[in-house]
C-alpha cells in the first residue's frame, strides 16, 4: 500500500492548549518538548487514527513499502515493556502482563502536524493521501475548537503496589542477587494509583509545565490516556546514526543553591551513581553492537538539570547496519536503564519482586519518519488515565551499594513533580518516614 | 578462523564479538547461547565463552562440549569473568563469594609478564563486574591444579587472570570489553597471538 503526502505550512498561531485540544477531539498523539536540541526538538502531533499496528513485524513491512525521503512521520505509538516477552526466547520471561492497553499500538494519522517552539505563528502540516476509504476531518474545522475549559480538580490516593517496607525489603531481595552472582542492577519500581476529578486535558497541561520535560507526551486511544513527562531518550536514529542516551544517577535538587551545588558535586563524585551508569552503557554497547558498527561512547557521564532532581546520563552512537524497525526493537528492547544488568536475569527477577506487569510503564513511546529517521523515549514519569483512574510507577536502579531506604527516598523524590502537579498529597503521609 | 562466543545470556557478550572481530585477523566469531545443542557440531577454531549471570555450574552445555569437543581436540578457550570461573572451576579451585564485590568500577591490576601479557604496562585499569571469584588463594601462590596465576588486583590479590601450564586455556576475572577497560583490545590480541600466529 503506498501512501502520499501533501504538506503545507499553516499561518495557524498555536500554543499547546491547542495541540491537547486537537488530541482530545481526534483521538491524536502529541510528543512535546520544553526546549532544546537535546530532545524531540520540537512538537509532533498526529490527529485522526486512519490505520493501526499492534506488532512490529506488519508494521516494519509497511514501513519498508513507505520508504521515501520525507521526514514526516509515517506512524505515532508505543511498545509496552511486557512486549519483552515476545523478543527473547519462549520461557524466559514469566508472561507477566497488564492488559489495560495494547502492548504495541502504532498508529497512522490522517494529519501531522509539526510545531518548533521557537515559532508560535507556524503550524507545518501535512495531509496523507490515502488508498482507502476512512472517516476524513473537515480541514475547515479543525482549527475551530475552543479550548476546554479549565475547571481545577483534585485527587486522592488509593495505594502503592509496594508499600515502604516491602520495597525496602525487595530492595534487600536484589543485593542478596547481586551477591550471590545472578545481576549486579535491576531496576525496582512501584505503581501508586489514585482517583482524580480533573480532565486528562487539564492534568495533561498541568503536568507539561510540572518540569522540564524533554521527552512528553499526551496521546488518546478512546477512553485511555497516557500524559508522559520522560526526561529520557531510549534512542534516536538520524541519516542511520543511532544514539541512545540512558539515565542512571539521580540526586534531589534544593531551592538552597548551596545545598543544591554540594548535591551536584556528591552526584558527580559519587562511585556508586558512576558505576550505577558505567554498567548501562556497557549493556546499552552491547545492545547496539547487534546492529551497528563503530559504537561509540560519546559522553560520560553528562549531567541533565530538572526541577526537582539532577540525573547523569551518557550518550552512545554507532552506524547502523539494519533499515527494520523489528530488528532495531528487538535488538535494543527493553531499555537497560529501567530493567537491569545482565538484563535477562535482571528481568526475570523484578518480575518476581514487583509481581505484575508494567504495562506501557519503562516502554517506549516515539515516532517513526517515512525516511527511516526515528526517535522514542523510554516511558518512565509518566500518568496512565483511564475514567478518572490514574496511576504511575517510579523506581530506580537497585546495586549492591545501594541503602534500602534511601532508595526508597529517591521513588519519593522521583515522584514529586507528578504529585504536586495533580494535586495528590496523601502519598507522603501514607509512606511516611517519620514511623521509623 | 572460526571463533564459537558461548553467550551466558549476558548483556556484555555482544561488546566481546565487536572486540574479538577487531583484533582476530579478521576472524569469522559466531555466538550461540549456552542451551544451543547446536553447538557439538559446530567447526571451532577457539571457544570464547562470555561472562554472565549466577555460577560457573549454570552454564548449559559448556562442561559437555568442553569433554566433547574442546578437550580432545585441543581447542583454544579464553574465558571472561564467568568464563574464566567455569576453567577455575573445571579444575577443582573454589568459585564463591569474595570479600570485596565490584560492578562497574575499574581497579588497579598487575601482572607477572606472561606472554599473555606482552606490551601491557606492570599496573593497568579494567573494569570489574563479580561478586564471586577465586577464593582461598592466598599471598605467594603461584599456581594450583595446572593453573597458574598470572595477574591480581592491586589492592586486595584477588586472582584476575588464570592461563593452564599445558594447554591453550586462559582466562580474565576483569572484562576486557569494558569501556573502563584501558588495554582490553591488547590482551584479546595477546591471546590471538599466542595461539594463531602461525594459522593467519
Amino acid at each position: 500500500m503506498k501512501i502520499g503526502l501533501n504538506s503545507h505550512t499553516q499561518k495557524v498561531s498555536w500554543d499547546f492548549e491547542l495541540l491537547f485540544t486537537l488530541v482530545e477531539k481526534y483521538d491524536g498523539a502529541c510528543l512535546f518538548t520544553s526546549a532544546g536540541d537535546e530532545s524531540y526538538g520540537k512538537n509532533i502531533l498526529g490527529i485522526n487514527p486512519v490505520m493501526t499496528f499492534t506488532d512490529i513485524l506488519s508494521l516494519d513491512r509497511f514501513h519498508k513499502e513507505n520508504r521515501t525521503d520525507s521526514e514526516f512521520p509515517l506512524v505515532i505509538g508505543h511498545i509496552a515493556y511486557d512486549h519483552k516477552d515476545r523478543l527473547e526466547e519462549i520461557g524466559l520471561f514469566g508472561n507477566v502482563h497488564e492488559d489495560l492497553m495494547p502492548e504495541v499500538e502504532f498508529r497512522v494519522f490522517e494529519y501531522y502536524m509539526i510545531a518548533d517552539n521557537s515559532d508560535h505563528s507556524v503550524l507545518k502540516t501535512v495531509k496523507l493521501d490515502l488508498p482507502f476509504k476512512y472517516k476524513a476531518i473537515d480541514p475547515d474545522k479543525i482549527f475551530n475548537h475552543t479550548p476546554e475549559k479549565l475547571k481545577g480538580g483534585s485527587s486522592k490516593y488509593t495505594g502503592s503496589s509496594l508499600s515502604k517496607l516491602e520495597f525496602e525489603k525487595k530492595v534487600g531481595k536484589i543485593r542478596d542477587y547481586i551477591l550471590s552472582g545472578d545481576i549486579y542492577q535491576a531496576n525496582l519500581t512501584r505503581k501508586i494509583s489514585a482517583e482524580t476529578t480533573f480532565s486528562p486535558f487539564e492534568l495533561a497541561l498541568r503536568l507539561k509545565d510540572s518540569n522540564s520535560i524533554e521527552f512528553g507526551v499526551f496521546a488518546k486511544y478512546g477512553e485511555n490516556y497516557v500524559i508522559s513527562t520522560s526526561p529520557e531518550r531510549f534512542f534516536k536514529i538520524e541519516n542511520s546514526i543511532l544514539t541512545s542516551s540512558p539515565i542512571k544517577g539521580t540526586a534531589p535538587r534544593s531551592d538552597d543553591s548551596d545545598t543544591d551545588l554540594s548535591n551536584l558535586k556528591e552526584l558527580l563524585g559519587s562511585k556508586k551513581e558512576l558505576a550505577e551508569l558505567a554498567m548501562i552503557v556497557d549493556l546499552i554497547r552491547n545492545d547496539m553492537n547487534k546492529i551497528c558498527s563503530d559504537v561509540e561512547v560519546e559522553d560520560f557521564p553528562i549531567v541533565m538539570r530538572l526541577k526537582n532532581v539532577y540525573h547523569l546520563y551518557s550518550d552512545i552512537s554507532g552506524r547502523l547496519r539494519t533499515g527494520s524497525f523489528f530488528e532495531i526493537i528487538r535488538a535494543l528492547f527493553p531499555g537497560g536503564s529501567i530493567s537491569g544488568c545482565p538484563k535477562i536475569r535482571a528481568c526475570q527477577i523484578i518480575e518476581e519482586l514487583e509481581g505484575t506487569g508494567r504495562g506501557l510503564y519503562t516502554g517506549n513511546f516515539g515516532y517513526v519518519c517515512f525516511n527511516g529517521n526515528m526517535d522514542l523515549n523510554i516511558m518512565i514519569r509518566t500518568l496512565f488515565y483511564n475514567k478518572g483512574s490514574i496511576s504511575f510507577n517510579a523506581g530506580g536502579g537497585i546495586t549492591l551499594l545501594s541503602d534500602p531506604q534511601n532508595e526508597f527516598i529517591e521513588t519519593v523524590h522521583k515522584a514529586k513533580n507528578i504529585c504536586s502537579a495533580i494535586g495528590l498529597e496523601e502519598i507522603w503521609e501514607e509512606k511516611s518516614f517519620s514511623t521509623e | 578462523m572460526k571463533i564459537l562466543l558461548l553467550d551466558n545470556y549476558d548483556s556484555f557478550t555482544y561488546n566481546l564479538k565487536a572486540q574479538l572481530e577487531r583484533c582476530s585477523y579478521g576472524s569469522e566469531v559466531t555466538v550461540k547461547r549456552n542451551r544451543d545443542e547446536s553447538v557439538f557440531d559446530l567447526d571451532i577454531g577457539c571457544l570464547v565463552i562470555s561472562p554472565g549471570p549466577m555460577t560457573w555450574k549454570e552454564t548449559g552445555v559448556l562442561k559437555s562440549l568442553f569433554e566433547k569437543r574442546i578437550i580432545p581436540e585441543m581447542i583454544p578457550v579464553l574465558g571472561i569473568c564467568l568464563g574464566m570461573q567455569f576453567l577455575a572451576g573445571y579444575y577443582g579451585l573454589k568459585v564463591d563469594r569474595i570479600s570485596n564485590p565490584v560492578h562497574g568500577s575499574a581497579v588497579e591490576i598487575i601482572h607477572g609478564g606472561s606472554r599473555l601479557f606482552n606490551n601491557i604496562p606492570a599496573t593497568f585499569t579494567a573494569a570489574r563486574y563479580n561478586s564471586l571469584g577465586l577464593v582461598n588463594i592466598g599471598p605467594g601462590i603461584k599456581e594450583m591444579n595446572g593453573l597458574v596465576f598470572t595477574s591480581f588486583e592491586k589492592d586486595t590479590g584477588i586472582v584476575m587472570s588464570l592461563e593452564h601450564k599445558e594447554l591453550p586455556f586462559a582466562g580474565f576475572q576483569f572484562h576486557t570489553e569494558s569501556f573502563l577497560t584501558n588495554a582490553g583490545d591488547e590482551l584479546i590480541s595477546n591471546f590471538m597471538e599466542m595461539h594463531f600466529e602461525d594459522r593467519t
